[in-house]
């Protein structure tokens, strides 16, 4: 693959490197030999307080594991979004660890938190890109920030732009593009530089039905790829639609309402039982 | 670090905020203009006084019929007080040359013989440093039997000195003002740049970027301010001084006086100097209002 000689003979190897010797490392998904320990993301007794009386999350424990998809679902106001911003430390808890590829993000400081966030692609409801800058431009902040040099760059935005099906549009200025098509930008910006983990936050809040579920199809591409994805969503019909795991957050607790792994047991038990009937 | 990517960013807002970014560099060019002439102003008429006050110093009139011993002998003694700089003596005839050596004064005298004009010691005295005022001087060499009459311009020397001391101070203040000003209007420049790009530093925050990262682009613009703004305001401010050069030239040539321009290490210095402020100022700027 063009990806595996790119990482032979460029910045990556050199990026990832480097980032053993930061404060927190660069991991990378999809790489066969993992140096982090399963799972990917711990809350262990995580609270958190917006108003002194009422916790908008409490003593929420959850684990999720290298390449799950997860639901995160939940009315409005009861603290998807938080539970996001926990992970990538925009909020900071009041109680409890979240441990990231097991190291525990809650107490860094901040120059470590550039860091963390290079390992996390997160796309928001409201696309936040900028709008005067190009296509190009806007996925490609995602790897200058990781100082790569220019010539992957170019490649690498090419092909994250052919992935989310903007391929073409790369010079053209982002706000000529139509809501969907930004949307897809900021995935591109999120999964450029293959982090391991995706956070989105209710990507498809702003879009209709249609094009709500390209985007969906478009993360669980992206989920095909080996990403762990975290997708906060209030609308049911994508939920319905696959079988991922769903955890539900309600008046500050967070619930399994279905489990990825009862699932996929249930789909396996019943592939042995068609096994046996087909003897 | 990230240097194109850094350069890159710079160049992408050259464009998005034209207006505020056209409207800060001519403001600071046009204050920076203003320092100038103040500067040039000052730097003349500090050439000037001091040429004034050199050419003065102390005249020493001695009487007819003195000998040339007795001429000698007082040079030297007045040589060797400690703080006169130079001695020279001019006889009748020299006299008369430099008086007529002076356009001004050449009408219907002449005539004028040289015994008309009494034989003199010129006494150029440091500026600096002298253990004795020049009213002891004159005090002094009044009493040697050859000298008809001392003129010192003690008076009206102190004067001027006093005069361009307090234009200086004036100027001094003004301009550590005009800093102190440049320095107020370009962190509010960035503090106004910083607010406008708000949901671009929120991004970038998010996908990772380190605080230099971020700041760069702003430092190098603030810095960019102050060093295109001191360039611009140098060259306008060199026609300027070559214009009225031209224009007044008869003007100055009265007062004997060539109007100087900043020598180059005072360019450099003025260059430096405003674009450290600026840079500086857009540091103070960023630590106060990059919070996302
Ligand atoms: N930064 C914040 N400051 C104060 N209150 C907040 C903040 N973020 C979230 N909240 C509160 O926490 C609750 C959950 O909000 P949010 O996480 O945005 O919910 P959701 O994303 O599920 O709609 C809301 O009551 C909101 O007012
Ligand atoms: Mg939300």
């Amino acid at each position: 693959m063009a990806m595996a000689s790119d990482l032979a003979n460029s910045g990556w190897e050199q990026a990832s490197e480097e980032g053993t010797r930061r404060p927190f490392a660069y991991f990378r998904a999809g790489l066969t030999q993992n140096p982090y320990p399963k799972p990917i993301l711990v809350f262990e007794n995580v609270t958190k307080f917006h108003r002194p009386d009422h916790p908008t999350l409490r003593n929420v424990c959850l684990e999720v594991q290298k390449g799950e998809f997860v639901f995160i679902t939940g009315p409005s106001g009861a603290g998807k979004s938080t539970f996001l911003q926990l992970i990538y430390q925009a909020q900071k808890v009041d109680d409890g660890r979240i441990l990231f590829c097991g190291k525990n993000i809650t107490r860094l400081n901040r120059d470590s938190l550039p860091y963390l966030r290079r390992n996390i692609g997160i796309v928001f409801q409201d696309f936040k890109v900028i709008p005067h800058w190009t296509v190009f431009e806007n996925v490609a902040i995602a790897l200058e920030i990781l100082g790569l040099p220019t010539r992957i760059i170019r490649s690498r935005v090419g092909e994250a732009l052919e992935r989310v099906g903007l391929k073409g549009k790369g010079a053209q200025e982002t706000r000529s593009l139509s809501g969907g098509e930004q949307q897809r930008v900021a995935i591109a910006r999120a999964i450029v530089g293959e982090p391991v983990l995706i956070l989105a936050d209710e990507p498809t809040g702003n879009l209709d039905p249609q094009l709500a579920l390209d985007i969906f199809t478009l993360f669980e591409e992206i989920h095909q790829t080996g990403a762990t994805v975290l997708f906060a969503t209030h609308d049911h019909s994508l939920i319905e639609r696959r079988s991922y795991r769903v955890i539900s957050i309600e008046n500050g607790y967070a619930k399994e309402v279905r489990s990825h792994s009862m699932r996929e047991s249930l789909h396996r038990s019943r592939k042995v039982l068609h096994a046996i009937a087909d003897r | 670090m990230q240097m194109h990517s850094i350069l890159r960013r710079v160049f992408r807002r050259l464009g998005a905020e034209a207006r505020l970014q056209g409207v800060a560099l001519l403001t600071l060019t046009g204050a920076l203009i203003a320092m100038l002439i103040v500067v040039v102003f000052v730097l003349n008429m500090q050439l000037t006084t001091k040429s004034i006050l050199r050419r003065a110093n102390v005249a020493v009139f001695l009487k007819d019929g003195v000998s040339q011993e007795e001429i000698t002998q007082l040079q030297t003694s007045i040589e060797s007080v400690s703080g006169v700089r130079h001695v020279k003596y001019l006889s009748s005839a020299q006299v008369r040359e430099a008086f007529f050596s002076n356009e001004a004064s050449k009408d219907g005298l002449e005539g004028l013989p040289p015994e008309a004009f009494s034989p003199l010691i010129e006494i150029e005295i440091e500026e600096d440093g002298r253990s004795f005022t020049v009213q002891q001087l004159a005090e002094k060499l009044k009493r040697f039997e050859i000298v008809e009459a001392v003129e010192s311009h003690e008076s009206w020397q102190s004067e001027v000195r006093a005069i361009a001391s307090i234009i200086n101070r004036l100027a001094i203040a003004a301009l550590g003002l005009a800093l102190v000003g440049i320095a107020f209007f370009i962190s509010n420049v960035m503090k106004l740049t910083l607010s406008s790009r708000k949901d671009e530093i929120e991004i970038l925050r998010l996908c990772g970027a380190s605080d230099g990262f971020i700041q760069a682009p702003f430092l190098i613009e603030g810095a960019s301010y102050g060093f295109l703004a001191s360039w611009i305001s140098v060259t306008i401010t060199w026609f300027l001084k070559n214009l009225a050069d031209r224009e007044f030239d008869r003007v100055f040539d009265f007062i004997g006086v060539r109007l100087v321009f900043l020598d180059p290490w005072m360019i450099a210095a003025f260059i430096v100097i405003v674009t450290a402020i600026c840079t500086v100022a857009s540091a103070f700027s960023l630590r106060r209002y990059l919070h996302v």
